[in-house]
C-alpha cells in the first residue's frame, strides 16, 4: 500500500524547511527506522526515518528544495505481511569490460618517436633493440643512417622468412649431392615430346623418380612429431614455383601412381595457377617432400632449405653436357647434379644417401621411369 | 717560480657557521635561537664559535620549547628582526609544526603580502649511523608539500655557506636542512666530500637553482644532500665502464629548479632520481612528473627512482644500510636504465 | 580614579564594538536562510563575535600605542577595533574584498595590520608565542614597546601557553598575557577543562604576577592593564591578567548553543557589562542619556559606513590567488 512521507514540523515559528540530503533512492528497499533524509528548518537539523518496512517509490523533492511543513516529500510502498527480503538487485554486475588496448602500432620510446618524426623514418620498418622489442632512439638513428631506401617487407616475404627461419632452427638440415647421367632420359623425353599429348619434362621425371624411390625409402618422408616419427602413406610431392616476390609450393597428389604425361600436365597446371595466385590453401598442404628446380639457371648443386614441416627436399641443377668417363674413355654426357637436403633428426646420412642413390639410378634408367 | 695558492678548505659545518657569522657582522637584526646552539655550538656544529664571537644576547640557548621559541622567531621577524632558529632534528617537527606551517609560512600570504616573516629555520636531517626511526629522517616531501616556505639542502661546504647567506637575506621563511653526514663532523663516519673549498668573503648561492655537480651524456641522476656524494661516487664507477652519468644537485627543493631538470634530461634522455626520503608521495614522484611534463618526447627509457622504502628507519646497521640508497644501488640502477630496462 | 576622558573613551570603544558585532551578526546571516549554509552570503565561512567581551578590549587597548604588538584569536574584532584598526579595511577583509587588510586572503580570523602591529590566528594558543617574539625583538631593539597576547581560557591548557609564559619569564620580556575567560570553549565549560579555578594562579608557576578581574568591569581591567603595561615598558617583565568576561552570543554564528541554559542567557543579559557601565557613567554624571544615545547613533553610523564600504568594494582578481606566497 502506498503512502506519502510528510515534512515534519520542526520549529514553532517557521513554516518552511529544507530537504538537505536523501539517503535513499527510488526503488530502494527500506526497513522501519532506517535513515531516509536529513531535513533542516532554520538552524535546526533533523533526521527523517522510515515509518515502516517497504520500498521507496518516489522522492518528491530534490536536495536543497524548500518545503512547507506538512507537505509530502516522498512516496513509499509499505511492505505487506512478512518483511520482504530485499533482493540483492541484479546480482553482481559484471565488471565493466576494459576497453580494448588501444593505440595499436609499434612500441617505441618517446625519444624514438620524436626522432622518427624529425627524420621521416617509418617506425614500422625499424626493428627495436629495447626490451620486448621496443624501438629506442638508437634504432631510429641506425635505420635513418642506411644509405639505401628500405622496401617495405611484404606479408608473404615476412611469412616465408619466419617459417624458414623457425624450421631451420628446429631441424638438423644436411645436404647430399649426387650426379645423375640423364643423357638417355633427355633423349627419351625428346623423342616423346613430338607425341601428342606432350610426354612430360625432366622435372616431372624427377618427381616420378622421387615418388617411386620414396616407396622403398619411406623414412625420408617421415615427420618428426612428439608422438613419434610418422611415415607417410602416400607420395604427395610439392613442386616449388617461383613467383614475382616469393615462392609457393603446390602439391601433386599420389605422384607415384601417375604416369609421366599426367604428372607433367599437373605440374604445368599447378605452376600456372600458382603464378596467377589462384591456388587454394589445400593445394599447398600435405606434401611429403618437395622438389625445387634451378635448372633454368647455370646452377649445379645447392643447399635448398626444407619446406616446413617436411623432412626432405630435392634440388635439381641444370642438365649439362660434360666430359664423363665410360669404359675407360672420356665421352660427352648430359650430367645433372641432385641436391638432397634432409632432416638429420629424422633420417641419418646413410639411409638418405641410399634414397638419393635410388633416385639417381631411376633417372639413369629411363625405360622404367617413363613407362 | 709559480706561486702556489693554497686552497682554503672548510668542512660543511664550519662553512655554515662562517656564513651565519658574516651575516651577523653585517646585520645587527640577525640572531640565533635554539637548543644547545650556544655553548655547545650546535649539536652538529652549525653554530660553532658564534657564542664567543657575538655573546649570549645574540646566540641564545633556549629551553626545550619548540612551539614557544619557533613561534617567537615568527613574532620577532614580524617586528623587524631576522632570526635564525634551530629545530635540532627535523624529526622533531611534530611538536611545533603548527608554528612553522600554519603561522610562519602563511602569515605573509594571509596578510595579502603586507607583512614579512624573514626567518631561517636550521635543522639537521638524515641517517645512516644507526640513530633509529625518530632521529634519521629527511622529510623533504613533508615540508615541500606545504606552501609558503622555501627549502634549501646544501651538499658541499661551498653551497652551504652561500645558501646560508642567501637564506638569511631572503625575506621569506627558509627551512635550511643540513645532513648530518655532510657536515664533516669528527665523530661521524668520515666523508671526504664533506670538506671543500670555501671562499673567505661572503657570497650567495641562489635559492631555487640546481647545480650540475658532474656533467654527463648517458643519464641524469637528480638528487640532494648526502645522496649527491653517493651519486658522484657511483658516477666515477660508471665512467670506468663507459657510462657517463650527469649528477644534478637540486640544492633547493622549494623552489624546485624544474628547468634545470628538464634541460638535463632532454640532453641525456634518461632519468634516475635518488632520494633519502620515503619513496611514496615525495620528491622522486615530483621530479619524475616534472620530466614527464617537460621532457616526455626526449625520454628513451622509463624514469627510474631509488628511495627509502615506506618503512620507519630501522636501527640495526644491516637493516638501515639495506633501506638506504647506496653507491652500489645507484650504479646498478644506472646500468639498468642505460640498457633500456 | 579614571579621568572622564578615559571613561568616555572606553564607553565609546565598547559601544562601537557592540554595534559592530551585532550588526555583523545580521549581515552574516544574509543569504544563509532558510537553511543555514555556511558557504553562502556576503560573509561566508565561520564567524566568531565578541559581544559581551568589550571591557577586556577597551580596558587593555587604551594603554597601547600603534607600535605595541597585539596578537589575538579567532574572535578578534573587539581587540582589533579597540587597538585602532581601520574599521573599513577590517570589514572589507571580513567580506573577502580586495580592499581588505589582506586583499581578501586572510578573512576574519587572519587579520594582519602593519599600521597597528596587529595579528591574529585561528589556531588556539598559537598566537601567544608570536607575542613573545615581538617582545623579544623590542628588547633587542631597545624599544619600550610592549607585546600583548589575547587568548581564551581554553588556550591556557595548550602547550604553547605554558612554553610562552616560561620563555617570557625566563628572558624577562615585556609581554602582557590577557586571558579572556568567557567560561566556554565552544561547548565545553571551563570547570570541565581546567584543573584549577583561576588561570591567573598559573602565573605563579612561571614566577610572574597574575591578576584576576572577576566581574568583566572595564575600569578594573583598565587599572590592572595599566600596571602590567607599565611594568612591561619598564623592562620588569611579563604579567598574566585573567578577566572573567561574558560571551553573549554563540561560539560561532550558527551555533544553536544547546549547551547553554535559558537561565544562563538570562543572567548574562542582566549583567551585560556595557549596559551596566553606561548606567554607572550616567549615574555619575559623566554621560547624559542623550549623550549616550548619540554615542550609539554615531557608532551605528560608523559601522554602517564600514559595511557599505565593504559591500561596494570589488573582489580581488582570480589570479591574485597565486600571488604573495613569497615576498
Amino acid at each position: 500500500m502506498r503512502r506519502p512521507v510528510l515534512m515534519p514540523r520542526l520549529a514553532e515559528e517557521v513554516d518552511q524547511g529544507v530537504v538537505v540530503t536523501w539517503f535513499v533512492e527510488p526503488g530502494a528497499p527500506i526497513r522501519e527506522g532506517e535513515l531516509l533524509a536529513e531535513l533542516q528548518v532554520e538552524k535546526v537539523s533533523s533526521e527523517l526515518r522510515a515509518p515502516c518496512d517497504g520500498r521507496v517509490v518516489e522522492l518528491l523533492v530534490v536536495p536543497g528544495g524548500v518545503v512547507t511543513q506538512g507537505d509530502p516529500i516522498a512516496i513509499i510502498e509499505e511492505a505487506t505481511g512478512g518483511a520482504e527480503a530485499p533482493d540483492a538487485g541484479d546480482g553482481t554486475s559484471a565488471p565493466a569490460a576494459l576497453p580494448a588496448a588501444g593505440g595499436g602500432g609499434v612500441a617505441a620510446s618517446p625519444a624514438a618517436r620524436r626522432l622518427a618524426r624529425e627524420l621521416g623514418v617509418d617506425l614500422a620498418g625499424v626493428s627495436g633493440s629495447g626490451p620486448d622489442g621496443r624501438i629506442v632512439e638508437a634504432d631510429v638513428r641506425t635505420a635513418a643512417a642506411e644509405p639505401f631506401p628500405a622496401t617495405p617487407i611484404s606479408p608473404m616475404r615476412r611469412a616465408i622468412a619466419e617459417r624458414l627461419q623457425t624450421w631451420l632452427g628446429s631441424t638438423a638440415q644436411v645436404t647430399l649431392t649426387a650426379e645423375a647421367d640423364v643423357t638417355d632420359l633427355v633423349a627419351e623425353l625428346g623423342r616423346r615430346a613430338r607425341d601428342d599429348p606432350p610426354q612430360g619434362s625432366l622435372v616431372a621425371a624427377a618427381v616420378r623418380a622421387v615418388a617411386l624411390a620414396l616407396r622403398d625409402h619411406p623414412r625420408v618422408g617421415a615427420r618428426w612429431t612428439e608422438a613419434g616419427l610418422r611415415e607417410p602413406d602416400r607420395r604427395d610431392i610439392g613442386i616449388a614455383v617461383a613467383l614475382a616476390d616469393g615462392l609457393v609450393t603446390p602439391v601433386v597428389r599420389d605422384a607415384d601412381l601417375k604416369d609421366l604425361p599426367t604428372l607433367g600436365r599437373e605440374i604445368d597446371e599447378a605452376a600456372e595457377r600458382a603464378r596467377a595466385g589462384a591456388l587454394a590453401p589445400a593445394e599447398v598442404e600435405g606434401g611429403v617432400l618437395s622438389v625445387t628446380n634451378l635448372g633454368a639457371y647455370r646452377i649445379d648443386g645447392f643447399t635448398p632449405l626444407l619446406n616446413p614441416p617436411q623432412s626432405a627436399i630435392l634440388g635439381l641443377g641444370r642438365a649439362r653436357w660434360r666430359p664423363a668417363v665410360r669404359d675407360g674413355a672420356v665421352v660427352p654426357r648430359q650430367l645433372m647434379v641432385l641436391s638432397l637436403t634432409f632432416d638429420h633428426r629424422v633420417v641419418d646420412g646413410a639411409p638418405a644417401a641410399s634414397f638419393l642413390t635410388d633416385v639417381v639410378e631411376r633417372l639413369e634408367t629411363p625405360a622404367a621411369l617413363v613407362a | 717560480m709559480a706561486v702556489e695558492t693554497k686552497r682554503r678548505l672548510l668542512t660543511t659545518s664550519k662553512a655554515v657557521a662562517e656564513g651565519i657569522a658574516q651575516e651577523m657582522e653585517r646585520d645587527p637584526a640577525v640572531f640565533v635561537m635554539g637548543e644547545d646552539i650556544g655553548v655547545y655550538g650546535g649539536i652538529f656544529g652549525a653554530t660553532e664559535g658564534l657564542l664567543a664571537k657575538f655573546g649570549p644576547e645574540r646566540i641564545m640557548d633556549t629551553p626545550i620549547s619548540e612551539t614557544g621559541f619557533i613561534g617567537a622567531a615568527t613574532g620577532a621577524a614580524l617586528s623587524g628582526m631576522r632570526p635564525i632558529v634551530e629545530l635540532m632534528f627535523v624529526d622533531f617537527f611534530g611538536v611545533c609544526m603548527d608554528q612553522i606551517y600554519n603561522h610562519m609560512a602563511k602569515i605573509h600570504y594571509e596578510s595579502g603580502g603586507n607583512v614579512r616573516v624573514p626567518v631561517v629555520v636550521t635543522t639537521a636531517i638524515g641517517g645512516g649511523y644507526s640513530d633509529g626511526a625518530q632521529h634519521s629522517q629527511t622529510l623533504y616531501g613533508t615540508f615541500a608539500h606545504l606552501p609558503g616556505m622555501k627549502i634549501v639542502v646544501p651538499s658541499t661546504p661551498y653551497d652551504a655557506k652561500g645558501l646560508m647567506i642567501a637564506a638569511i637575506r631572503d625575506d621569506n621563511p627558509v627551512i635550511y636542512m643540513f645532513h648530518k653526514g655532510v657536515m664533516g663532523l669528527g665523530w661521524m663516519t668520515p666523508n671526504a666530500r664533506a670538506t671543500g673549498e670555501v671562499p673567505e668573503e661572503p657570497y650567495t648561492v641562489p635559492i631555487g637553482k640546481a647545480d650540475i655537480k658532474r656533467p654527463g651524456r648517458d643519464l641524469t641522476v637528480v638528487t640532494v644532500s648526502l645522496m649527491v656524494h653517493r651519486a658522484l661516487d657511483a658516477a666515477e664507477e660508471l665512467a670506468a665502464e663507459g657510462i657517463e652519468a650527469e649528477v644534478l644537485d637540486l640544492r633547493s627543493i622549494v623552489p624546485l629548479d624544474r628547468e634545470a631538470i628538464v634541460e638535463s634530461v632532454r640532453r641525456t634522455r634518461r632519468l634516475l632520481v635518488v632520494d633519502e626520503d620515503y619513496r611514496s608521495f615525495g620528491m622522486t614522484g615530483e621530479v619524475i612528473t616534472t620530466v614527464v611534463e617537460g621532457a616526455f618526447d626526449y625520454l628513451d627509457a622509463p624514469p627510474a627512482r631509488l628511495a627509502l622504502p615506506d618503512v620507519p628507519i630501522p636501527y640495526t646497521r644491516p637493516l638501515e644500510q639495506y633501506v638506504l640508497p647506496s653507491r652500489e644501488r645507484i650504479v646498478a640502477a644506472a646500468r639498468e636504465l642505460v640498457a633500456g630496462r | 580614579m579614571l579621568s572622564e576622558q578615559v571613561q568616555l573613551e572606553m564607553h565609546h570603544q565598547m559601544v562601537r564594538i557592540r554595534r559592530f558585532e551585532e550588526t555583523l551578526q545580521q549581515v552574516y546571516m544574509e543569504g544563509k536562510s532558510p537553511a543555514f549554509d555556511i558557504a553562502a552570503g556576503p560573509v561566508p565561512g565561520e564567524m566568531h563575535l565578541a559581544a559581551g567581551q568589550e571591557p577586556v578590549a577597551a580596558g587593555v587597548c587604551l594603554h597601547l600605542r600603534p607600535s605595541d604588538a597585539v596578537t589575538a584569536t579567532h574572535r578578534p574584532h573587539h581587540i582589533a577595533l579597540a587597538h585602532g584598526m581601520d574599521m573599513q579595511k577590517m570589514t572589507a577583509e571580513i567580506f573577502g574584498k580586495d580592499t581588505g587588510l589582506g586583499h581578501g586572503k586572510g578573512g576574519h580570523m587572519h587579520l594582519f595590520d602593519p599600521a597597528t602591529h596587529f595579528g591574529c590566528s585561528g589556531i588556539i594558543a598559537e598566537g601567544i608565542p608570536t607575542a613573545v617574539g615581538h617582545a623579544l625583538a623590542f628588547k633587542k631593539q631597545g624599544r619600550d614597546d610592549v607585546a600583548v597576547s589575547f587568548f581564551g581560557e581554553g588556550a591556557a591548557n595548550q602547550g604553547a601557553f605554558h612554553e610562552s609564559l616560561n620563555l617570557a619569564a625566563l628572558w624577562n620580556l615585556g609581554v602582557v598575557f590577557v586571558c579572556e575567560d568567557n567560561a566556554w570553549a565552544i561547548s565545553v565549560p571551563k570547570e570541565r577543562a581546567t584543573a584549577i579555578a583561576n588561570n591567573s594562579d598559573r602565573a605563579a608557576a612561571y614566577g610572574i604576577p597574575g591578576v584576576l578581574i572577576p566581574d568583566n568591569d572595564p575600569v578594573a581591567v583598565y587599572e590592572a592593564a595599566g600596571e602590567a603595561v607599565a611594568r612591561a615598558r619598564a623592562g620588569r617583565g611579563p604579567t598574566l591578567i585573567e578577566v572573567k568576561t561574558d560571551r553573549l552570543l554563540g561560539h560561532f554564528e550558527g551555533d544553536a548553543q544547546v549547551y547553554r541554559t535559558k537561565d544562563e542567557m538570562e543572567t548574562l543579559t542582566q549583567r551585560d557589562a556595557l549596559k551596566l557601565y553606561e548606567r554607572r557613567l550616567i549615574a555619575a554624571g559623566t554621560l547624559t542619556e542623550d549623550g549616550a544615545r548619540q554615542v550609539w547613533v554615531a557608532a551605528q553610523a560608523e559601522v554602517d559606513a564600514a559595511i557599505e564600504y565593504a559591500r561596494q568594494s570589488p573582489y580581488p582578481e582570480l589570479e591574485a590567488a597565486l600571488l604573495n606566497v613569497f615576498a
